[in-house]
């Protein structure tokens, strides 16, 4: 049976990988129309061959040192993780709210296609290892820096997950964006364009308020560690609290975007969807 | 040397780009409030309460959480009026 912090889990990293894939594969297939196929795959495969040593090494790596110098300190670990996602978490959520009140330009995965071709149609033509160098690079940084913000959840909650007595937490996760990769993968081969349909915006948002959740959450009890005790500190409502936590961050960005959205409307500080390639 | 120099800056301008973003606002606000709160509570200006073998306090979460709160609000508030001002 899988634990309420499991099932967060691999909803969190599963949402948030279905958005960095559709992101990267965007470019990536703008690489392969424009420019050319083998070059794309090949930078493709590199990130996310560069992806995978990364997470594994970052999380061996974190998992040991966690168990040998932070072993009878577990609140400090909630603390460190805690506060990671919570900033992490937020600046997701702050432009969540932009984008929703309208302040921001929304992702429009077509527009971001048609910047990326027409940015691939002006390079130059320069080959490296027998590979058209610019598509290589393009796709390669792509896959890499859309998935980096994927193993960083990934690796953040899973450490605490695991931390928390649910072993494998961190294959749990690992297994929902690898599900998620190849969800995207199929429906863009099949698709052949722009996953436009994919509704990108509310599900950053969903991601956000998780993220943001889990961040007030974790971090909470690591405060704990600074008390007399040194242990964690326990919520007056126990696990609950995730949920109170989870309803007031909903309550506080509606509360904001219904505020805002009509005076930016009335004010025209209205952003049109452009060519939002930034992050998150 | 130069190169050197290069890979480091790249390195933390990454880890400062992906973790504190455009809003430096936000990190220095969670730090300070979480900060605030961890020396409220080494130096026993707050104190939790024991119940049984846990610790526990109705305060601390409330404290944090409002203040994430706001503070997530003020960081969309301070970027509405920076467009206001345009």
């Amino acid at each position: 049976m899988l634990s309420p912090e499991i099932i967060a889990l691999m909803t969190a990293v599963f949402v948030a990988s279905i958005v960095e894939a559709v992101e990267a594969f965007t470019i990536v297939l703008a690489m392969g129309l424009t420019r050319e196929w083998r070059s794309t795959i090949f930078g493709t495969l590199g990130g996310l061959v560069t992806l995978a040593i990364v997470t594994s090494g970052i999380g061996i790596t974190l998992s040991r040192l966690t168990a040998s110098i932070l072993g009878s300190t577990e609140a400090l670990l909630q603390f460190i993780i805690g506060i990671l996602l919570l900033v992490f978490g937020l600046q997701w959520l702050r432009k969540a709210i932009l984008r929703a009140t309208g302040l921001k330009a929304v992702h429009d995965e077509d527009a971001i296609f048609r910047r990326e071709q027409e940015a691939a149609r002006r390079a130059g033509t320069e080959t490296k290892f027998g590979l058209d160098w610019f598509a290589f690079v393009v796709s390669y940084k792509g896959v890499f820096l859309e998935g980096m913000e994927v193993v960083f959840i990934v690796i953040t909650f899973g450490l605490q997950a695991q931390r928390n007595l649910t072993p494998h937490a961190m294959l749990f996760a690992a297994a929902s964006a690898m599900l998620a990769v190849l969800l995207v993968g199929f429906a863009g081969a099949f698709a052949h364009k722009p996953l436009s349909a994919v509704p990108e915006n509310t599900m950053k948002f969903a991601v956000a308020l998780l993220l943001s959740t889990f961040g007030v959450f974790w971090s909470v009890e690591g405060l704990g560690y600074f008390s007399a005790r040194r242990q964690s500190l326990e919520w007056p409502i126990g696990d609950w609290g995730l949920l109170l936590v989870f309803a007031a961050w909903l309550l506080v960005s509606w509360l904001t975007v219904a505020v805002l959205k009509p005076l930016a409307l009335r004010d025209a500080l209205v952003s049109t969807p452009t060519t939002a390639g930034e992050k998150p | 040397m130069t190169l050197l120099l290069n890979i480091i800056v790249g390195f933390f301008r990454f880890w400062y780009d992906f973790l504190i973003g455009d809003c430096w606002q936000i990190a220095l606000g969670v730090a300070c409030v979480m900060g605030g709160l961890a020396f409220a509570l080494r130096t026993g200006l707050i104190a939790p309460v024991l119940h049984g073998d846990e610790i526990t306090s109705p305060w601390i979460p409330l404290a944090a959480g409002s203040a994430m709160l706001l503070l997530i609000v003020f960081s969309v508030v301070i970027e509405f009026t920076a467009k206001m001002r345009k």
